[in-house]
């Protein structure tokens, strides 16, 4: 009896003690997008807990409120957001309402990590709506080039170090272990692209930006007349012009958009291959990761059996 | 060369507009005449949800899975509406009408949280996509539409009796079939044109025609001029001034009624 008793309470009392010492140490982040999710996961590993509030189908332009978004918020130590006026619409009300003074503007648990990495695509002179939907900051898809994420990793890993002293070093490692793997591959990717031929193409939406600007494609026309503005017949006869002009042989639509636009130019221009193509980890089936992520990209710009 | 590359690309949007002008005005003059305004409205909406059910089971757009289920979705509701006729004392028809739209437009919304193309998609099922219409896609929307047209025809006494004549103990299965075939139009109509176009298509040059004009021979072929004049207008100048089409259209339809509407106290001098 006194045996057990030696044996059980110390026994009991530790894993008390563990599980006070785990419960401290896991942090938990909320992202507001899978791909920010799939970065911050490889970097922060065990030590973290995380969760993405866009789903890789979504348009993270427009989020749709739910109750559940703002309970994850609630209980989060760091919140992660691209920023850039991206996730403008949603996510200042999304803040507010979860009243967890650790996530606000300003504080070490709010970070948005676009502004870091050398934004593409900010407008000169005066802009407004007549535009269209223009980000004043730049294009906020910085996660599509595999360069610009393993500086995210950094700065993520960084932020996670602020928060977290005890495991600065293992970040620091997973993130540099991200970004060197992301400079060897990107050298791969950008081979078979080149041994591919393709240097242009033409897109829906400016999503593919920095995709195509890391793999020296160009984008000279997009389906969209203005961005954010559904396609129109005049602009269309437009893109048609341009693709015979240029001799453009690739359009690639983000999978948010319907194929109907790009399948009546296919009528008009024949010879013209299309891909649909997810833009986010999670955006389809086998989509787990960020490297996931660019290989199906790069698989669809090269492979000619795509239509 | 310009000219006939906009000419080329649009035709078979705009001889999609003109058979979409050519049943709907017909369909609209029985609809007017039973007072159900919003029953293409709710059924239109129905037909959305429908279709937004089966991209939600995987089916493909333009697919004939999407149709059968959108189309199911729409005899599913149409047999309620005739079942709500029969009980006119219990249900307010227009509100029952009324309910199943903001069912159905609400239901939708819950549904596409769950597929990809999301927002995107509740855009293109209100304003549709008429300007990406392949010729394929014109000729099976006719022969569909010659058929419920030639049924129509056959049954023309019985069918218009049922709409604008008195209710018989017979008008009851009269009712179902123009329902269901309303429901095929509906359907079909809305995958290529959205909710709002066909709503205008049906209700504008029916409301004008019936202005105008008493017996409903003049009324079709009033409402069909009407239909194809404001389909050319708007094809026209939604191109040359780089608007959105399905919009564009259905905002020159609607309009035409309301400034009518603002002429009235002229206009008892030319209306019979």
């Amino acid at each position: 009896m006194r045996l057990l008793n030696s044996i059980l309470i110390p026994v009991i009392l530790s894993t008390f003690n563990l599980s006070a010492v785990s419960a401290l140490a896991e942090l938990n982040v909320v992202t507001t997008t899978t791909d920010l999710r799939a970065i911050t996961n490889e970097v922060g590993q065990k030590f973290i807990n995380v969760n993405s509030i866009a789903k890789g189908t979504q348009d993270p332009h427009f989020i749709e409120a739910k109750p559940s978004y703002m309970t994850k918020v609630s209980k989060a130590d760091l919140l992660i957001a691209i920023g850039l006026d991206l996730e403008v619409g949603w996510l200042p009300s999304l803040i507010r309402g979860a009243r967890n003074p650790k996530i606000n503007q300003g504080q070490k648990g709010y970070l948005e990590v676009g502004t870091f990495v050398k934004p593409l695509e900010i407008p000169i002179g005066r802009i407004s709506r007549a535009d269209g939907d223009v980000h004043p900051f730049g294009n906020p898809h910085v996660t599509l080039d595999p360069i610009r994420t393993g500086e995210i990793a950094l700065k993520i890993a960084e932020r996670l170090g602020e928060l977290d002293s005890a495991n600065t070093a293992e970040y620091q490692k997973n993130a540099l272990a991200l970004q060197l793997r992301m400079q060897k591959k990107t050298k791969e990717w950008q081979q078979r692209i080149q041994a591919a031929g393709i240097k242009k193409a033409v897109t829906y939406h400016r999503t593919l930006t920095y995709f195509l600007d890391r793999f020296q494609i160009e984008n000279p026309v997009i389906l969209e007349p203005k961005p954010g503005i559904p396609p129109t017949s005049a602009h269309i006869l437009k893109v048609i012009d341009t693709i015979k002009k240029d001799q453009i042989s690739l359009i690639l639509v983000e999978n948010y958009f319907a194929p109907t636009v790009t399948e009546k130019i296919k009528q008009t221009i024949p010879s013209i291959r299309s891909a649909t193509v997810p833009v986010a980890v999670d955006g389809a089936e086998g989509i787990a990761t960020i490297d996931d992520l660019y290989e199906n990209l790069v698989k669809g710009i090269v492979d000619q059996n795509n239509n | 060369m310009e000219l006939v590359n906009a000419l080329t690309f649009l035709a078979a949007p705009f001889v999609m507009c003109l058979i979409l002008a050519g049943i709907h005005c017909y369909l609209g003059l029985h609809v007017l005449a039973r007072g159900v305004i919003f029953v293409d409205l709710s059924l239109a909406q129905v037909a959305a949800f429908g279709a937004t059910i089966a991209i939600l089971f995987g089916f493909e757009h333009n697919s004939a899975g999407t149709y059968f289920i959108s189309l199911f979705s729409t005899f599913a509701v149409a047999g309620l509406f005739a079942l709500a006729r029969r009980h006119e004392k219990l249900f307010s028809q227009e509100a029952i009408i009324g309910i199943v739209y903001a069912l159905a437009s609400a239901a939708v919304v819950l549904v596409v949280d769950r597929i990809a193309h999301g927002a995107e998609h509740i855009k293109d099922l209100l304003v549709g996509q008429v300007l990406w219409v392949t010729w394929f896609d014109v000729i099976k929307t006719g022969i569909i539409y010659s058929i419920v047209a030639g049924i129509h025809f056959v049954f023309r006494r019985q069918l218009i009796a049922a709409s604008f004549g008195k209710k018989t103990e017979k008008t009851g299965y009269w009712d179902f079939l123009f329902y269901v075939l309303f429901g095929v139009v509906i359907t079909s109509s809305v995958s290529v044109a959205g909710v709002l176009q066909v709503f205008a298509y049906l209700i504008v040059p029916a409301v004008v025609g019936t202005l105008f004009f008493n017996s409903i021979r003049a009324r079709l072929f009033f409402g069909w001029a009407l239909g194809f004049a404001l389909s050319f207008i708007g094809m026209t100048l939604s191109h040359i001034w780089d608007l959105p089409a399905g919009a564009f259209i259905v905002v020159l339809f609607a309009s035409i009624p309301v400034i009518l509407l603002l002429l009235s106290p002229v206009l008892g001098r030319f209306t019979d």
